[in-house]
């Protein structure tokens, strides 16, 4: 077997082709998404919806409907709860979200330990990708496809919300609108995002790639863009790395994710490390000359 | 536009209270600014300046009394584009990644259909409000890699763009270069005697008499308010800044003094 074969040999397996398609969509929608949610600081808001699925999926699991169904209903639900507590008591908003969200996870967990075998906990915190059912692969496809429909088409009054919500609202845009339509698209790539690398890693897909990209552009564009290319990439080469050393699908992703953003950090051409010490030295240099 | 007396004012309040968590910011505010006015709102710090600014844009909810904007409710008129508005510098996260065009460009969305895409006529003006403001050679930069002045001067362009007949602006002068000061005061004069409805909040007492044909002066409630000729006295400073004035003496923002302004 030369080494080209061995390479491919993964992907002899349906399963495996499979496996490396879905994660590649949904590091794509994640990728868009987490522009979003770094411009407008909401990384604490997606970590409380990805726990808030949890009971949405063991009831979803319990009454044979689409885990897709509960997940949504719980994790939209939970950004609700939040705003209320928020404006019906003086508990600052980080707070509120941690009350609604660790409320919504353990009521998961007790649900869950309640019921027979079925349901899997290790598989909605840590994803399953290599063990997909197709009703899985269905709902993710669909899911994912349907958010990045609708990015798109409101990607301009999203990003105009996440810069000056003010001006959104002085032009006669809908700003609730706005703001529970981003909710929205954020829950739905939480949901899509499940079966891949489970909802305790989802967060790292909605915050690294854009981050990411935010080091490395000063346009919107091409920090889209960007993440795009950190998230597939890390979604396809850490699925495939996860088959060979065989280990955890969504934790190679997200050590791979990791590192693309170190290197971003270290080396990025403006504002990487070695950049900003590089011009710092360069200044230095330029004081006695002038001088 | 000719200033009729039939047709209803350009901003009607009305009795206006605001209270946040039961602590009242702002009350007895009743006004109208006419169309082809341009109008300074002065007042300490805390003093409910903004308090009056978030209400006229429908930020905030009063308590009690309403606010007509050309005889429209406020989110009907904005619907319509009628009012724009310049923020204050705070406000704005400058490491966000949009261009000073994409900034400008953001003024003509209430005139695009739901996806956002420019027409040629959409394009067309806003490079004229990026030349009025003088920052057409900018347009590609990002944001953050501009002056004070430059900044304020991108969102001057972007409220010339939306082309409303109302403009209010906040604290426009805070942090602004001489050269800024005096293209946004010459823009400011022009478009009033174009027919705009003005309203600028300023720390910067002594220039409101070179521009501003009403003042309207407010701590806590309605202290004063006509034209600046006859509002703008020593009396009335001393009584809406009382003994904040001295504070006030600090350089405003452009090292000038506050105190002694006559009008």
């Amino acid at each position: 077997m030369n080494i080209v074969q061995l390479f491919l040999e993964p992907f002899h397996y349906d399963f495996m082709v499979k496996a490396v398609l879905v994660s590649g969509l949904v590091g794509l929608v994640c990728a868009v998404l987490s522009c979003y949610v770094t411009l407008k600081g909401w990384s604490l808001m997606g970590d409380a919806i990805s726990h808030a699925v949890v009971p949405g999926v063991a009831i979803s699991y319990i009454l044979g409907i689409p885990f897709a169904i509960g997940a949504f209903l719980f994790g939209f639900g939970a950004t609700l709860g939040i705003g209320f507590v928020k404006s019906k008591t003086r508990i600052k908003e980080d707070a509120a979200i941690g009350v609604v969200f660790t409320g919504f996870f353990a009521l998961g967990i007790v649900i869950i330990s309640k019921t027979p075998s079925n349901v899997d906990i290790t598989h909605i915190l840590f994803g399953n990708v290599l063990g997909m059912l197709p009703s899985d692969i269905i709902q993710t496809v669909i899911i994912g496809v349907m958010t990045l429909v609708g990015v798109f088409i409101l990607r301009k009054d999203l990003l105009l919300y996440c810069f000056d919500p003010n001006h959104a609202r002085a032009i006669g845009l809908n700003t609730s609108f706005l703001y529970y339509a981003l909710l929205s698209l954020l829950a739905l790539t939480i949901v899509a995002s499940q079966i891949t690398v489970g909802i305790i890693l989802v967060i790292a897909m909605l915050i690294t790639p854009g981050s990411f990209a935010y080091l490395l552009t000063d346009r919107f564009d091409r920090m889209v863009l960007l993440a795009m290319i950190c998230g597939v990439f890390s979604c396809v080469a850490g699925t495939y790395i996860s088959y060979q050393i065989d280990g955890s699908t969504g934790g190679t992703i997200v050590v791979l994710q990791a590192l693309v953003f170190l290197a971003a950090m270290v080396f990025a051409p403006h504002r990487g490390l070695i950049a900003v010490r590089r011009l710092r030295y360069l200044s230095m240099k330029e004081i006695p000359e002038s001088g | 536009m000719n200033q009729s007396t039939q047709s209803p004012a350009a901003i009607q309040v009305q009795n206006l209270l605001v209270a946040y968590d039961g602590n009242v910011a702002l009350s007895d505010v009743s006004l109208e600014l006419h169309r082809g006015t341009l109008t300074a709102l002065v007042g300490p710090n805390g003093g409910g300046k903004s308090t009056l600014f978030k209400s006229i844009m429908g930020f905030i909810t009063p308590s009690r009394g309403h606010i007509m904007i050309d005889g429209m409710s406020i989110q009907r008129a904005q619907k319509r584009n009628y009012v724009a508005y310049v923020p204050q510098s705070e406000e704005i996260d400058w490491n966000f990644p949009v261009s000073v065009q994409e900034v400008a460009m953001m003024g003509r969305y209430g005139y695009m259909n739901i996806l956002r895409r420019p027409s040629h006529q959409d394009r067309h003006i806003v490079a004229e409000c990026l030349e009025r403001v003088e920052m057409s050679g900018y347009r590609d930069r990002q944001i953050g890699a501009l002056s004070g002045g430059q900044r304020k001067r991108v969102f001057l362009a972007r409220a010339l763009a939306q082309q409303a007949p109302i403009i209010l602006l906040d604290e426009p002068f805070t942090g602004v270069d001489a050269k800024t000061e005096q293209v946004i005061i010459d823009l400011l004069v022009d478009l009033c005697s174009q027919g705009s409805t003005i309203l600028v909040s300023t720390h910067d007492l002594n220039s409101i008499p070179r521009f501003c044909n009403h003042v309207i002066m407010v701590n806590r409630r309605l202290l004063a308010y006509g034209r600046t000729e006859t509002v703008f006295t020593q009396d009335n400073i001393t009584l809406t800044f009382g003994g904040v004035l001295l504070s006030m003496a600090e350089p405003a923002g452009n090292g000038r003094i506050a105190l002694g302004v006559e009008a």
